[in-house]
């Protein structure tokens, strides 16, 4: 008995020295850590605080013939004949059409209104929503009439569709199959849905692929964007992988984050797209008014 | 643990001296009190080769005493010497071996510490081992050892040989007495 306690000591022992972590020390570099990498908090807030501002305007008479008509210019012919509440009651004075203009790709940026349709990039010349409200009601239009748009371009493109934005977040951009009537002043189209409209069409199919990797940076809460100036539309990024991307696009890739003390970071690369590509993002400090005047640049 | 090379060495050495005038005394006035040994050895972490030489001090005891060397070469990644004294206690005896844990202490001079990646390398160190043996009971005895570093956490193998002086004359009939 006393020779299987020893036995056991003697086990127990070196059971012991083996689960002792061992070290190479003294011949091996040490590993290096990698650095922690950076987490950054939502940018919503400050997309928010930058978005171009939702324009509202109180219609108490239809007496002339007038259009509404935009910051930018966009006109709308609406009347509250052609307006239903969604339980098909009639609309009376006063209602109010809201109207969002997206023309820049700064804006479609802060709005976060990408030009994709199913996942592919669009040729743009605008984006616009109209929508209108009756006592804090969302109103519709009733079937009896649409609703006409003018958006207004120097050299306006017959080939351009009207897409109607479906979903949210992203808004996902369907065509009508109708084309915009081009005009001295743009496009003219009218429209049968209020919403999102866009003035788009389809360019050549993508093929290649951009990877986001950041070795400094958790890119979770990145915003990353494409733009396309040959296009004038905008990609956003989800999860670090874009859409297909059309082959030999030049592209002006950017991403902006906000840290846990609102300060402001932005990476942008400008690139060719002949293969599928990893970008590794190397976010660094911006001040607003820079990131602004860049965004303007595009 | 830092210990000043000058106080420590000179100290280690009169210990180390010490002890082999006492195994000398030993050997003069009885016989088996005292084994010779030498050793390879093997170091798993810093992957080197070295060769050992060892006194026993009773070896045929419950206790023993082990003053003992080691030297790792210089072909090594490491290249170092250990001077120190082990005492192993016989844990489990058969009739043809025994078992034993052992305990050493040791100055160690770490001869090319500057080339080592390590950040507080240095040339004078001290060192507590652990580990097991095992041996047989002849006057010749094979013995393996596995050891752990707790300075540097490293495990090393020692295999090697020891001979019992004395063992084999007329009075001990070539096997040691302790074991009758």
């Amino acid at each position: 008995m006393k020779k299987y306690s020893a036995l056991s000591l003697v086990m127990v022992l070196f059971s012991s020295l083996l689960i002792v972590a061992c070290k190479k020390d003294r011949i091996e570099e040490p590993e290096e850590q990698p650095e922690a990498k950076t987490e950054y908090a939502s940018a919503d807030e400050y997309f928010d605080s930058k978005k171009t501002e939702e324009q509202e305007f109180v219609i108490e008479n239809e007496d002339g013939t007038d259009p509404i008509t935009g910051k930018e210019g966009t006109k709308i012919y609406i009347s509250k004949n052609c307006l239903e509440f969604p339980n098909g009651d009639t609309v009376g004075f006063p209602y109010t059409v809201k109207l969002v203009e997206l023309y820049k790709p700064i804006d479609m940026v802060f709005w976060e209104m990408p030009t994709v349709s199913n996942s592919k990039i669009l040729d743009t010349d605008g984006e616009v929503r109209v929508r209108a409200f009756k006592d804090g009601t969302e109103l519709q239009l009733n079937g009896n009439c649409p609703v006409k748009v003018e958006l207004p371009n120097t050299n306006p493109d017959p080939k351009m569709e009207v897409y109607l934005g479906e979903g949210s977040d992203p808004v996902n951009w369907v065509s009508t199959n109708t084309n915009f009537d081009t005009t001295y002043f743009g496009y003219s189209a009218n429209i049968n849905k209020l919403g999102w409209i866009n003035v788009d069409k389809l360019p050549d199919p993508g093929v290649h692929t951009i990877t986001y990797e950041s070795d400094s940076a958790i890119l979770t809460n990145v915003k990353i964007f494409i733009y396309f100036p040959s296009l004038g539309g905008v990609m956003q990024v989800y999860d670090q992988e874009s859409y297909l991307i059309p082959d030999a696009y030049s592209i002006k890739t950017f991403c902006i984050a906000v840290d846990a003390s609102k300060n402001l970071f932005y990476f942008n690369s400008d690139l060719t797209i002949s293969s599928d590509v990893t970008l590794n993002v190397l976010l660094s400090p911006v001040t607003d008014p820079d990131l602004t005047t860049y965004l303007n640049g595009l | 643990m830092i210990f000043k090379y000058n106080k420590l060495g000179v100290g280690f050495y009169k210990l180390l001296v010490l002890c082999c005038l006492t195994a000398f005394a030993s050997l003069t006035s009885k016989g088996q009190n005292i084994g010779i040994g030498a050793s390879g050895l093997y170091n798993f972490q810093t992957e080197g080769w070295g060769v050992g030489a060892r006194l026993s001090i009773n070896p045929n005891n419950r206790l023993s005493f082990v003053p003992q060397f080691s030297y790792y070469l210089p072909s090594n990644k490491v290249n170092e010497y250990y001077a120190g004294l082990s005492i192993e206690y016989k844990l489990y005896l058969a009739k043809k071996f025994h078992l034993y844990a052992l305990m050493h202490g040791a100055y160690n001079s770490w001869l090319n510490y500057e080339s080592s990646p390590m950040e507080d390398a240095q040339a004078n160190n001290w060192n507590l081992e652990f580990g097991g043996g095992l041996t047989t009971n002849g006057c010749w005895r094979p013995f393996i050892e596995y050891r752990y570093n707790m300075n540097f956490k490293e495990t090393h193998l020692q295999v090697g040989i020891m001979y019992i002086l004395g063992c084999g004359s007329r009075s001990s009939h070539g096997i040691c007495p302790a074991y009758h």
